[in-house]
């Protein structure tokens, strides 16, 4: 934990003024656009990358930072509905992506504590993947996605809460992103795969580099958030092919 | 400001570089993306704060036949907190991105013509709490282009262009205005600083040698000159621009290096009024305070060195001030000197490949900017930073 504290903080956008100076201006950065943050987190767990070669669909759960700490169930689904080449050479792969993801963890709060009346996260996602082979081991991949995310919390009014020297309000907003996805997918070696992508939020400038390693079961990477609250996001998810 | 030193620690995360095309014989299809990113951190005394640039490019070519050609590329940049001399300031985060389908047809062996259209955005932000939407700087350019290139020989290729482009800057006050009238209870429009640009260039190829003339008009369609009694003038802003730029690329063994010399005018109408306080009610003008000239020099050099890919970069500004007195620290003009910035940067850029895609890269870079302008209120003129970095690469 020390050291996945360490990663976030590293990046930062003040790391060694202090880490109370650090926190504070994390806290306030949260603060002043809750729905943003919460839709980084969010985006994580979106799927963005073709189905693989020889698959129909790709299913995967982003384990780590959205299942845990942030206690967001999710789930992705990505459904090929054309085989590149299958009608014409021109023709690149299809794939339609659906994701859905809640915060199962803001009810117990509601539950284990006096000071919040509700807390309701929750969002969806959906999109089209495009991909064209270079080779038979690397393709590039381009589509749109949108992106929704609803965040409230509603706290008792006859307190006043602070974190690290902020003042915490109620918060009851949304966030909506329409985005386009570009990278290129490199095949290493038998079910081992890598990428690396740009997403890009047309309606909120939102941006993100990712980079990751997958394989049969699991996928590894680094999100980038150059504007983010927490810069870099290492993930780690269960990501399945049929 | 006081000049502060900066460490600036990156790690390349990624540069991709890919064609994709399956058989020519079979898909007239094709595109490629091209993406580099890298982030950062910027130390400096009691602060430090994270940055990052990243440019990236998608395209899509489809050949009607061999002399025949359409393309869409879709180009997106982001330029993060940096002691990079290209922002305004440190804080200043920048993203850009644009869309432009060329069509290119060959008329002859020797003569190819490449019109275009284009659309593009910029959004800038000045720290990293806030949005995009509402700077004063944020821009959308559209408009259209023509290129003609030459190939008379085998080792020369000239190139001339046109291009035209609309900017229009919806959040642009009158700030003098503003200034002048504050409590005003008014509307006050965006878009002072709309204005057209032309651009005219050529290019010669010849050999190991190249040379480029380019010459730039901007003409303001709602800003007027500031006169010298605080007042707006009849004539609306133009800016002229020439640049001259001649380089060559030489090679030696595995050593490659590739000298530019740059030397630019420019020139404009606008003067500048110096307000001192919100009460200042005696300002001070500056007639002509944009014009300068500038002389530049860079000289990478590419070689191997104990099996990693090594690049060496230097670069070298100079601009002098026609008009424009340089300040003080105190916001008092220096009269009797013209103002001259200089910048000096030095780069080290150490590739180690890992497989046939991916290289990690370790980086060093220092930047020195000088000025005998000390006021540096909005504008740091007087700093050195440097940068440290690995990362890694993606190239193909």
């Amino acid at each position: 934990m020390k050291l996945f504290l360490f990663i976030f903080f590293i990046f930062s956008p003040n790391t060694f003024a202090s880490l109370e100076d650090t926190g504070s201006e994390m806290v306030a950065q949260i603060v002043s656009d809750p729905a943003r943050f919460f839709y980084e987190i969010k985006a994580d767990s979106e799927e963005s990358l073709p189905v693989s070669s020889g698959k129909t669909y790709t299913l995967s759960v982003e384990l780590f930072p959205t299942l845990v700490p942030f206690t967001y169930a999710n789930a992705s689904l990505n459904y090929n509905i054309y085989k590149e080449g299958k009608l014409s050479a021109n023709m690149p792969q299809i794939d339609l992506m659906i994701g859905a993801q809640y915060m199962f963890g803001s009810k117990i709060a509601v539950n284990l504590t006096n000071d919040i009346n509700d807390a309701n996260f929750w969002g969806y996602d959906a999109g089209v993947m495009f991909s064209n082979s270079f080779n038979s081991r690397t393709r590039t991949f381009y589509g749109y996605r949108h992106s929704f995310i609803s965040a409230k919390l509603d706290l008792k009014k006859d307190k006043n809460y602070e974190l690290l020297g902020v003042r915490i309000n109620s918060f009851d907003s949304s966030f909506s992103e329409n985005s386009i996805i570009f990278g290129v997918e490199t095949l290493k070696d038998i079910n081992k795969y890598w990428a690396m992508q740009i997403n890009y939020g047309l309606s909120n400038n939102t941006l993100v580099a990712r980079l990751s390693w997958y394989g049969k079961w699991f996928e590894l990477g680094f999100n980038i958030y150059p504007e983010g609250v927490l810069v870099v996001h290492p993930t780690w998810s269960l990501r399945l092919g049929f | 400001m006081v000049s502060d030193m900066k460490l600036l620690i990156y790690i390349y995360l990624c540069s991709i570089n890919v064609l994709s095309a399956e058989s020519v014989d079979e898909r007239r299809f094709v595109n490629y993306i091209d993406i580099s990113f890298l982030q950062g951190m910027n130390f400096e005394k009691g602060a430090s704060y994270s940055g990052g640039n990243m440019n990236s490019s998608i395209g899509f070519l489809y050949d009607f036949n061999e002399n025949k050609s359409l393309s869409l590329d879709y180009l997106l940049s982001y330029s993060g907190p940096s002691i990079s001399y290209e922002n305004r300031f440190f804080d200043e985060r920048i993203i850009n991105h644009s869309a432009m389908i060329e069509y290119s047809t060959r008329l002859s062996k020797y003569v190819r013509l490449r019109p275009h259209i284009y659309y593009g955005k910029e959004y800038r932000k000045d720290s990293a709490i806030g949005d995009f939407t509402d700077n004063l700087y944020n821009n959308d350019s559209k408009g259209f282009g023509f290129s003609m290139d030459y190939y008379p020989s085998r080792d020369n290729t000239f190139t001339t262009y046109m291009v035209y482009r609309k900017i229009e800057f919806p959040n642009y006050t009158d700030l003098l205005y503003e200034f002048l009238n504050p409590g005003v209870a008014t509307e006050i429009g965006g878009g002072l600083y709309d204005n057209n640009l032309y651009r005219f260039g050529a290019k010669l190829m010849s050999g190991d040698f190249f040379y480029s003339v380019d010459y730039t008009m901007q003409r303001y369609t709602n800003q007027k000159i500031v006169e010298s009694d605080a007042s707006y003038g009849n004539d609306k802003q133009k800016d002229d621009e020439v640049e001259l730029k001649i380089g060559m690329q030489h090679k030696i063994s595995d050593l490659s290096i590739y000298p530019a010399f740059t030397y630019t005018v420019h020139s404009s109408n606008q003067n500048f009024l110096r307000f001192k306080s919100f009460t200042d009610v005696t300002p001070v003008f500056i007639a002509d305070a944009y014009d300068y000239k500038e002389l530049g020099f860079d000289l990478p050099v590419y070689f191997k060195f104990i099996g990693l890919d090594m690049n060496l970069s230097a670069g070298f500004k100079n601009r002098d001030y026609s008009k424009r007195p340089p300040r003080d620290s105190e916001n008092n003009y220096i009269y009797g000197k013209k103002e001259n910035d200089r910048l000096f940067s030095f780069s080290l850029t150490a590739s180690k490949k890992i497989n046939d895609l991916a290289s990690f890269v370790f980086y060093y870079s220092i930047v020195n900017s000088s000025s005998n302008n000390k006021f540096e209120y909005y504008i740091p003129f007087n700093y050195t930073g440097q940068m440290f970095g690995i990362g890694y690469k993606i190239s193909y």
